[in-house]
């Protein structure tokens, strides 16, 4: 899977980190970062609870 | 699904992914597209986001999930395995979701005026944006979340606010006294004027200004007025249904509604048996919401439901350029140690404990810091694991008797 944040709908209520924390980190400004763009297998549940609890919206993936 | 806000929409997005295959109807009283709620009191209100933005889902996406969509009709009762809805028409169903909400609490003689508010409802907040553009003054009654955000925006956009609390501060209902103080101080700091101990005796409309008069005789005047009081939960139309719902809709830790192995609850309106807690807690914050959607759709299909770490009670509000966050369940406490962040004044940590247990943690502008203490306030952590946290994080005490140095 390909995980995409859009920085401009995150407001940085860090719902993704809690959820993915090893694919997912805030930057200075306290806006969203994917540090893990491919992710493997065992962190599907995660990304996917993260892209689920975010308030914005701001996260997707897409398979390969 | 019976409500069409976060709680029913998710829920019946979650149906489809979860591989339900039966007929899904949408039932929502308002007449909108589903929207969500938080950009109310924020974005919507300040003008920063179109409406559009706020929307849950489309029409488009709704029917390509094969689901009806009833909007703008209300269900009035449910019998003989029927919803009943307000335009005549019965609804048959095999499984039902209550998704119903709350609605805004009134107070006693609130005035139905053009100039007096509560803020719910998408059409609330419209009508609330349409008044503060023209008015030069906002009072807000309830020192809540709600008025708070609503204040902010007023302030941001130069209105004159004053902030009407019954109690000794306001906030202090969710936050406790020390963080109350704290957010008492944020709104003092950009201009808003708090009035405390502050019952009000009655409404005023002249046609010219609205306001309200205080016991004790201070009349308090101005063009547009906020009522931030609570909430109410929408079970009047379950009253002749079996379900007892006088404190929201009770279920087990699954959604299931007490006595009723097909009818499930989901949202504010639900009550949950909460396994972390012990006992039966009604949430009313978007992330349970989205989580319990998620548990009873699985549940419905026969799927295992293990609800995520994200169930513990969760929100978040928006003030001036601070963003407050609190995970937990502060009204446990019994004290509360607060840790500042070297260099970052405008970050401050609140750690609640109940009897040496971590139960809630709050952050001013720090959402990294406050997903590092998430886990802990599962665990609800001792002391020590608390504070082994903070120095890790080069976190430091605060007295909590005079944290006043902290918030620029």
């Amino acid at each position: 899977m390909k995980v995409i944040a859009d920085t401009g709908k995150c407001e940085g209520y860090a719902n993704c980190i809690v959820a993915a924390p090893d694919v997912f980190r805030l930057d200075d400004d306290l806006i969203v970062e994917v540090v893990d763009d491919r992710p493997g297998p065992a962190q599907r549940d995660a990304v996917e609870e993260a892209v689920r609890v975010c308030p914005t919206g701001a996260l997707s993936f897409v398979e390969d | 699904v019976v409500g069409a806000a976060l709680a029913g929409v998710r829920t019946v997005h979650e149906l489809r992914e979860a591989g339900f295959e039966g007929r899904i109807t949408l039932i929502g009283a308002e007449r909108h597209e589903p929207y969500d709620r938080p950009p109310l009191s924020k974005q919507v209100l300040s003008g920063a986001w179109p409406v559009a933005r706020a929307a849950l889902t489309t029409s488009q996406e709704l029917a390509a999930l094969d689901v009806e969509v009833r909007l703008g009709v209300a269900a009035t009762a449910f019998v003989d395995s029927c919803v009943v809805l307000d335009d005549g028409e019965r609804v048959p169903f095999a499984s039902l979701v209550i998704a119903t909400g709350v609605g805004a609490r009134r107070l006693p003689g609130q005035p139905q005026s053009a100039s007096v508010h509560v803020l719910r409802t998408l059409d609330d907040a419209l009508a609330l944006k349409a008044n503060l553009e023209k008015a030069q003054s906002l009072l807000v009654v309830g020192g809540g979340f709600i008025g708070a955000e609503v204040a902010a925006v007023a302030r941001t956009q130069g209105r004159d606010v004053t902030m009407v609390e019954a109690l000794a501060l306001p906030f202090a209902r969710v936050l406790g006294e020390t963080v109350a103080g704290l957010c008492s101080k944020l709104h003092r700091s950009h201009g808003v004027r708090i009035v405390t101990n502050a019952r009000i005796a009655r409404f005023a409309d002249d046609g010219s200004a609205v306001g309200v008069e205080l016991e004790g005789g201070l009349r308090l005047e101005s063009d547009c007025v906020l009522v931030g009081v609570g909430t109410v939960p929408n079970t009047a139309w379950l009253s002749n249904s079996g379900v007892e719902s006088s404190a929201g809709v009770p279920c087990d830790a699954s959604g299931r509604v007490e006595g009723h192995p097909n009818i499930y609850a989901v949202g504010d309106v639900a009550a949950w048996h909460d396994p972390i807690w012990g006992e039966r807690l009604r949430i009313e914050h978007w992330t349970s919401a989205t989580e319990q959607a998620r548990v009873v759709a699985r549940t419905i299909v026969g799927l295992p439901a293990a609800a995520g770490a994200l169930m513990l009670p969760y929100f978040w509000s928006d003030q001036y350029k601070t963003k407050l966050q609190l995970v937990g369940r502060p009204e446990r406490a019994s004290e509360v140690r607060l840790l500042a962040v070297p260099d970052k004044p405008a970050q401050v940590v609140g750690t609640y404990f109940e009897h040496d247990r971590l139960v809630a943690v709050v952050t001013f502008s720090a959402p990294h810091l406050l997903a590092r203490f998430r886990g802990l306030v599962g665990d609800r952590a001792q002391p020590a694991a608390v504070a082994a946290m903070a120095s890790q994080l080069g976190l430091t005490p605060i007295d909590a008797r005079a944290p006043e140095g902290q918030l620029p």
